[in-house]
């Protein structure tokens, strides 16, 4: 085994040795030699290293075979614990190389004396040189640089450990590694990034397969955090402004460089959508408009004892409102995301410092605050960081900081509750408060007090707006940043206006700022001589309504202590490559979880699922940000549910249907957002008729696993013979021929056949069968008679007895005329259910049954078991039900179509009978359609027809179809993207 | 057995109609098509009607099916075309119409070779609500599983 290992190396070790050999310009003297040049003489001497290392490894596997139990089985290298593992020492290692090269010796590894990327797997070494370290990647070549004390520890534990805790620690904090690994992860996909990581990609497969070696052992880890997780509920409120703009500042959030660098745990994790079974959680973890989201959250539960109690506070003062006035203040914090995390270092305060994800000079991770320092080099939020450095290279870079933004966003809040009833929360670093004032008061003092507070408690700067309105407030307060203050009295709003530009007003952007600008609008005042009507006409009657009064400093919009939150979901379009479908649905598994945890975590549900894609647009090339989504088409879809919904299966459901429908190919997939809307309170009296609704509707996805595999062969049968069955005006000649060739017994011919039939062939039928034919059609007749006279009609179950007791004599002796090879050629039997009626053979005495059964070749008896259980189905016998599924394999289409009258038990549709006949009948019906939707949509909708056309005279059958019908499109939509047409 | 199949006569059609499918053949017998779907444009390019063949492939299947059974079986279920012009609607002037094919997953060149790259991505329009579906045939043997079903518009969509 080594030895054919070891030769092929050697073909790749040194390519250049060939071309070197056939150099028509070498010195003749240099061929007589054994080496012809330096390749070759290197190709020799690895060979000879790697000779005396295997005979040495095998030598001393031998003689270690006491010692290591398991590399005495066979006495060869490969039993050891570091099989397949090759490691080149670099430098000075503690333990020696020597050393390390006996492990490698005992344990079945492989050690290189020198480095080439094709032999070696891993490079041990101690410390590195500063040199080596800056540049890395060309270093070690994409292989992992690991501390010799994991070869010792693998060995102490005797099975081969993990190395990446182990990796130089320099190492795994530079930004090189953080990407290296991601790209590791990532191009498992098969995807390669930026042009930087050229190199990386050259060594993806070697350092995946480690990953995915590694893997099992991180879960543990990787579920704690997900527990974590889900303590942690964020809501995305659409309403709100603030939210947006932090939103368009940086659309995709990293979850990488600092978040690995500190906390070791973190480092070890792959990320990706597909290797990572936790991605979406991890992602949402470290995501700062995540942290945004769920910020609100959390402050209603800490102050809610605050919000619960204003109304009640506000109740007295109310009597002496006329003395009072009211005005709103907004309060910012200024580049809250810097200040907090510079707060301890009042050294930084006049440098530029933005925060980030990343600190690489050359990185595309956004920055997402940026202070007033760094603000006058031009660094904007949603700027690249190396947009960023090139602007101003002494760029100071902070990483986020969580846990300190939710102890100052605490505090802060803590203040504006102290000092005034009703806050508005905006974001965690934004308010609104609403302070009622005497005449004489002047507004200023109050958020003059305020700020200082703020300030002190905090060591961060706030500024604020005051106006009589929260237009004005919010306006106000961008005059008045940083760290300042502005009021805007009533008597000044027209002045204060008139200069304004129209896009500083809330919700003015592009698309309105462009069209205005057409009319040479660019300020409010320009804006005032706009007549509403015009504005409506051009921008519609809502914005045109806001932008007319805002422009004249009019906002009607009330300071309001709780929001309602109209829509909850989860997004992520950052980091998203698929492979293939699978992982898309894994993927979008995570997700729905992800969102039914919030909703939950909220409390409500949502009745319309909205599914946004983001498609990497045609032509588009690979996104500058590194994994981020690009020049992107987005897609989305949404579909409303009659009952609201906010549990798992029924979002994931709902949601793979969605994404199917859009037919898209996964691989240019680059942002997948999941939405909930139309919310409603999870009512839990209410929630009970909902579940069993909805379990009702979609039990069927979820027990997908349960269904036996015998199944989808015996279907698999019962089509082969449907070329026969597709010509209905040829299927009754067919079915005749063979009655009179074969002799079926008795209960399979249908007696409206036989009454139809020419006399002559009647006789000659009824010839056969010793005139049994006959009294059958006699008795028949009778019976129908006696059922249209009388006007109650008969129970279909005592019906069925009367004909079994008569066909149970004539059945006798027409069985034992017939000889047991009538029945080989089975498959020219009869195959349509209109010639048979099974209820009859079901309730046959046992013996005769099973005689009848075993005359008859394997599957004509599955059929008729099949039909029989599903009569007594219908009828309301319950243990049947399911047994007939499992050998299903037959038409229910062509059931209904000759069965129709047996479907029509007589019973009052309020009894519990009537509800368990409807509960079983529909469980056949999912158990059916699940059985045919993925083969056989043509019986379906044939079935569907029947049902709804037999639906006017039966209310069972239109119960049936009114439960089973949303089920069927749903799987429908499911399978194949799309709706039954009007079934009629 | 003598059912009746039509077939396009013109000879460019029919060779278009043949190229194309027997190009698709390899990708077939590997499992990799799941749909073939007829196209029909309106003028603006936008897709009227889709005739839309589902195929399943037992791979692991051994012929054991022969192929007059097999031929028998697709006549039959061709021939279900022919009765299905109710549920067409009729198409405007100047429409045209194209086959498209989905694949489970693109073909990889390594493993397609040449082939592969003579296949084309489409950038068929698509439409912006789920589809209605009317099944038209569906055929359940084992090695070749087979539906067709035709796709309109929903409602809705028309109306836009």
């Amino acid at each position: 085994m080594s030895r054919s290992s070891g030769s092929s190396s050697r073909k790749r070790g040194r390519p250049s040795s060939k071309s070197g050999a056939t150099n028509p310009l070498k010195p003749p003297f240099f061929k007589s030699s054994p080496f012809s040049d330096f390749g070759s003489y290197m190709t020799e001497k690895n060979r000879k290293f790697r000779d005396q290392f295997e005979t040495d490894a095998s030598s001393s596997s031998h003689g270690a075979n006491l010692a290591i139990t398991d590399g005495g089985v066979s006495g060869v290298d490969s039993q050891g614990i570091f099989k397949g593992v090759a490691i080149f020492v670099d430098g000075f290692t503690v333990p020696p190389s020597q050393e390390l090269k006996n492990y490698m010796l005992k344990h079945g590894g492989k050690f290189v004396n020198y480095f080439s990327r094709h032999t070696v797997t891993h490079i041990i070494c101690s410390n590195l040189p500063d040199s080596k370290r800056k540049n890395l990647r060309a270093f070690s070549h994409g292989l992992p640089v690991v501390k010799p004390d994991w070869i010792a520890d693998s060995i102490a534990a005797n099975t081969l450990l993990s190395w990446v805790p182990y990796q130089l620690v320099e190492y795994a904090v530079t930004e090189t590694s953080k990407q290296l690994k991601l790209s590791a992860f990532f191009s498992e996909k098969g995807i390669s990034r930026s042009h930087h990581q050229g190199i990386l990609i050259q060594n993806e497969t070697s350092l995946s397969d480690k990953c995915k070696g590694e893997s099992t052992e991180l879960t543990p880890s990787g579920t704690d955090n997900f527990s974590q997780e889900n303590s942690q509920e964020s809501k995305h409120i659409d309403t709100n402004d603030e939210l947006k703009d932090v939103k368009s500042e940086s659309e995709e959030d990293c979850s990488t460089s600092y978040v690995a660098g500190k906390s070791s745990d973190h480092l070890n994790r792959p990320h990706s959508t597909l290797t990572d079974p936790n991605f979406v959680e991890n992602y949402f973890k470290y995501s700062r408009l995540h942290f945004i989201g769920t910020w609100r959250n959390r402050y209603r539960k800490r102050f809610s004892n605050f919000l619960s109690g204003t109304g009640s506070k506000n109740n007295n003062p109310n009597n002496d409102t006329e003395n009072l006035r009211r005005i709103v203040i907004h309060i910012d914090m200024d580049c809250f995301f810097v200040s907090v995390v510079i707060r301890i270092f009042p050294d930084l305060l006049d440098k530029p410092v933005a925060v980030c994800h990343s600190n690489n000079p050359k990185g595309t991770a956004e920055i997402s605050s940026a202070n007033y320092p760094a603000r006058s080099y031009g660094i904007k939020a949603g700027m690249f960081v190396r947009d960023a450095k090139a602007r101003c290279p002494h760029l100071i870079i902070f990483p986020y900081d969580f846990s300190a933004y939710e102890e100052v966003a605490d505090q802060f809040y803590s203040i504006l509750h102290k000092h005034c009833k009703k806050v508005q929360a905006v974001s965690c670093d934004e308010a609104f408060l609403a302070v009622s004032l005497s005449l004489n008061d002047n507004p200023e003092n109050i958020a003059e007090i305020i700020r200082k507070e703020i300030f002190e408690t905090t060591r961060c700067t706030a500024s604020a707006g005051i106006g009589e309105n929260m237009l004005l407030a919010r306006l106000a307060t961008k005059s008045a940043k940083p760290n300042g203050q502005c009021f805007i009295p009533l008597d000044k709003v027209n002045e204060y206006l008139d200069k304004l530009p129209i896009s500083a007003l809330p919700g003015v952007g592009y698309n309105v700022e462009e069209k205005l600008r057409m009319k040479e609008v660019e300020t409010c005042g320009q804006l005032r001589t706009i007549s509403k009507d015009v504005l409506q006409k051009d921008l519609g009657s809502k914005m045109g309504d806001m932008l007319w009064n805002y422009c004249r400093g009019i906002d009607h919009s009330a300071v309001e202590a709780v929001q309602e939150t109209k829509s909850i979901g989860a997004e992520v379009n950052w980091g998203v490559r698929f492979k293939d479908s699978k992982d898309s649905e894994n993927f979008l598994m995570n997700l729905c979880k992800e969102v039914s945890l919030r909703l939950h975590g909220c409390g409500v549900q949502g009745r319309t699922i909205t599914l946004k894609v983001k498609v990497r647009k045609k032509g588009a090339g690979e996104p500058v940000k590194y994994m981020g989504c690009g020049d992107c088409e987005t897609i989305s879809r949404s579909l409303t549910v009659p009952g609201a919904i906010n549990d798992v299966d029924s979002l994931h459901r709902i949601a793979k249907q969605t994404f199917a429908s859009f037919h898209l190919d996964v691989k240019e997939v680059r942002g997948v957002g999941l939405k909930l809307s139309r919310l409603e309170l999870a009512n839990p009296s209410r929630k009970g008729i909902e579940e069993s609704r909805l379990e009702l509707l979609f039990s069927s996805a979820t027990r997908k696993g349960k269904q036996p595999v015998e199944q989808s062969c015996s279907t698999n049968h019962s089509r082969e013979d449907a070329p026969s069955g597709a010509c209905p005006s040829s299927s009754s000649a067919v079915s005749q021929g063979s009655n009179i060739s074969e002799l079926p017994p008795l209960s399979h011919i249908d007696l409206d056949v036989v009454r139809n039939l020419p006399p002559e062939i009647f006789l000659e039928m009824n010839g056969l069968y010793k005139g049994e034919l006959r009294k059958i059609l006699e008795s028949q007749q009778q019976e129908k008679e006696y059922n249209s006279e009388s006007v109650e009609r008969k129970d279909c179950r005592q019906q069925d007895q009367e004909i079994s007791t008569r066909m149970q004599r004539v059945l006798e002796p027409s069985e034992a005329s017939c000889s047991k090879s009538n029945y080989c050629k089975s498959d020219l039997m009869p195959g349509s259910l209109s010639q048979v009626d099974f209820s009859i053979l079901e309730n046959l005495p046992d013996e005769v049954r099973t005689d009848i059964l075993k005359q008859l070749p394997p599957h004509r008896v599955e059929n008729q078991f099949s039909e029989s259980s599903k009569s007594n189905l219908s009828l309301g016998s319950h243990s049947k039900g399911f047994e007939m599924l499992r050998v299903q394999n037959c038409l229910l289409s062509e059931f209904l179509l000759s069965n129709a009258t047996f479907l029509t038990p007589n019973i009052n549709p309020s009894s519990e009978e009537w509800d368990a006949i409807v509960v079983n009948s529909c469980e056949f019906m999912k158990e059916y359609i699940r059985q045919k939707i993925e083969s056989d949509i043509e019986e379906l909708y044939n079935c569907f027809r029947l049902l709804k056309r037999l639906s006017s005279k039966s209310s069972l059958l239109l119960e049936l179809y009114d439960r089973t019908l949303p089920l069927l499109q749903a799987s429908i939509g499911e399978h194949y993207g799309g709706k039954i047409a009007s079934l009629v | 057995m003598n059912v009746v199949v039509n077939k396009a006569r013109h000879p460019q059609l029919a060779n278009y109609i043949h190229s194309s499918i027997f190009a698709l053949l390899p990708y077939i017998q590997k499992g990799l098509v799941e749909r073939v779907v007829v196209i029909f444009y309106g003028q603006d390019q936008v897709p009227l009607e889709k005739f839309v063949f589902k195929l399943t492939i037992g791979q692991s299947y051994q012929s054991s099916v022969s192929e007059a059974e097999l031929e028998f079986a697709l006549r039959a279920f061709l021939v279900k075309l022919n009765v299905s012009e109710t549920i067409a609607k009729p198409l405007p002037s100047g429409a045209n119409w194209e086959i498209t094919a989905n694949f489970r997953e693109l073909p990889s060149q390594e493993n397609e070779g040449e082939e592969a790259k003579l296949w084309v991505p489409t950038d068929t329009k698509q439409w912006m609500q789920p589809s209605e579906i009317t099944p038209i045939k569906s055929m359940d043997s084992n090695p070749l599983k087979l539906q067709l079903y035709m796709e309109h518009p929903s409602v809705t969509e028309q109306k836009v």
